[in-house]
């Protein structure tokens, strides 16, 4: 009679108690990214800077998207406002951390970064926890709890980028620029864009121009300007252009495994994707995509030995298709996509 | 301070638990006897009565013994998570792997070969995890 009476309220607080067991790991997680992160800073400020109040503002930054009501022209305004974003971050940060230097500040940046979204993740669930509580609208609840397990797992991934931004250690994101960096080993690396470096390297009678992000700073660089720049320093005469990034894997499939394909091998919020995708239509230059497959966890963690892996085959299958798909005397466009963070060139 | 004596808590509060699902299981054994019993002499509500509550109660000892038992298990079966720095000389190929070190990155110049005095560099930094 009692199940039949209050059934669903008495599932309301099964589910509620669940939610809240899960909530008070985020905190657990949130408060230790933030102690991480004022650790961090502790050691890169000056006396007398008040880094609690300067941390507490920045893990509440947030930012508005732009207008999508008349979409022409919103990737210029996404552009613009992740720059204003990703500028005035840098200098909050830089003005805590005075004596940082550029690896370390970028470092430290990301770092910031990664408290922000553990806080960001605790607050709205904490939001919704709260509000299903207050309604005990079983709908609510249901959606959070089905939500949940998601969530939680990808908190925990951004906790393992946490240990990695604070030592300086390369992450699975990073393991297209790492295909990258040793394509360009040894070579003469110039500037070619904002934290982006390239390198002429002559590989197999042809002439191969790397790019990637500037390491071993926590970096992602702007591919899009600098395979931009590049095709109009050549007049877009390439015969290819080839990416490598880092991709997520399905259930069942191996850490660190490759597959190929054509298309820009690019995430992110799709800036860098319209300019690639751009530039490759105006010059006509077929774009080839291979990517080294991991979990939604192994992008944010230390990278794994499988990845290490998926990286000593990436660089082959890039090699094959210059090989395959371009003749002496060609000029090949190699971009390694991904944080940089931990990798050098 | 905080965390003093967490641990024997912790180990007090599944001992008591365990009393408790222990006594509820003796209970239910109980009562189960007594619903077979009450059956046999004719005094089938009251067996049925009996029957229910000692259901419940086994189903409810079984439920939290293996709720304890699976968390306990997930608390043990938790990973050390180490990374570790791959130093490699290019020239003669002599290999070194040391526990990673606050500054260590990827193609970074490393201390001199032991074996052709060659420098050495960074090849890999990469975690490893063990179970247990």
């Amino acid at each position: 009679m009692a199940t039949m009476l209050y059934g669903q309220r008495m599932q309301a607080w099964t589910m509620l108690r669940h939610i809240d067991t899960s909530l008070r790991r985020l905190k657990a997680m949130k408060d230790e990214a933030r102690r991480a992160t004022l650790e961090t800073l502790k050691g890169l400020t000056k006396e007398g800077t008040d880094l609690d109040t300067g941390l507490d503002r920045l893990l509440e930054y947030f930012w508005i998207p732009p207008v999508s009501l008349d979409p022409a022209g919103i990737v210029g305004k996404l552009e613009h406002l992740l720059d204003v974003r990703d500028d005035r971050l840098k200098a909050e940060v830089g003005s805590l951390a005075p004596s940082a230097d550029a690896a370390q500040l970028s470092n430290t940046e990301n770092l910031v970064e990664a408290a922000l979204a553990l806080n960001t993740i605790y607050r709205v669930v904490r939001h919704y926890y709260l509000f299903g509580k207050k309604t005990m609208s079983i709908f609510l609840i249901y959606q959070l709890e089905a939500q949940l397990p998601l969530i939680v797992q990808e908190a925990e991934a951004m906790m393992g980028a946490v240990q990695a931004f604070q030592l300086g250690q390369p992450i699975g994101d990073g393991a297209g620029s790492l295909v990258a960096a040793r394509l360009m080993y040894a070579s003469e690396k110039r500037p070619v864009a904002k934290d982006t470096v390239a390198s002429d390297v002559a590989f197999d009678g042809r002439r191969l121009v790397v790019l990637k992000a500037e390491g071993p700073g926590a970096n992602v660089g702007k591919p899009g300007d600098g395979l931009v720049k590049v095709l109009n320093e050549n007049g877009g005469k390439a015969s290819a252009i080839i990416m490598i990034d880092a991709a997520q894997k399905f259930e069942g499939e191996n850490t660190g495994e490759v597959s190929e394909g054509i298309g820009a091998a690019i995430g992110g919020i799709g800036v860098d994707k319209f300019k690639i995708e751009e530039t490759a239509k105006k010059y006509g230059v077929p774009l080839y995509a291979v990517i080294i497959k991991e979990s939604n966890q192994d992008v944010l963690a230390p990278m794994k030995k499988d990845i290490y892996k998926g990286v000593d085959e990436a660089v082959r299958r890039v090699k094959r298709i210059i090989s395959e798909r371009s003749v002496v005397g060609d000029l090949v466009v190699v971009l390694g996509i991904g944080n940089t963070i931990g990798i050098g060139q | 301070m905080g965390m003093e004596g967490g641990p024997a808590r912790g180990t007090s509060i599944v001992a008591v638990l365990f009393s408790l699902v222990l006594i509820l299981f003796m209970v239910s054994l109980v009562l189960l006897y007594q619903a077979i019993s009450a059956y046999w002499t004719g005094r089938s509500e009251q067996g049925f009565s009996f029957l229910v509550f000692s259901l419940l109660g086994l189903a409810l000892s079984t439920y939290v013994v293996t709720l304890t038992r699976n968390r306990m298990m997930m608390a043990a079966h938790g990973r050390t998570r180490s990374v570790f720095t791959l130093i490699e000389c290019l020239q003669c190929g002599f290999k070194s792997i040391r526990a990673f070190v606050k500054g260590d990155y990827v193609l970074r110049q490393a201390e001199t070969c032991p074996k052709c005095s060659k420098q050495m560099t960074i090849t890999s930094v990469y975690l490893e995890e063990k179970k247990g």
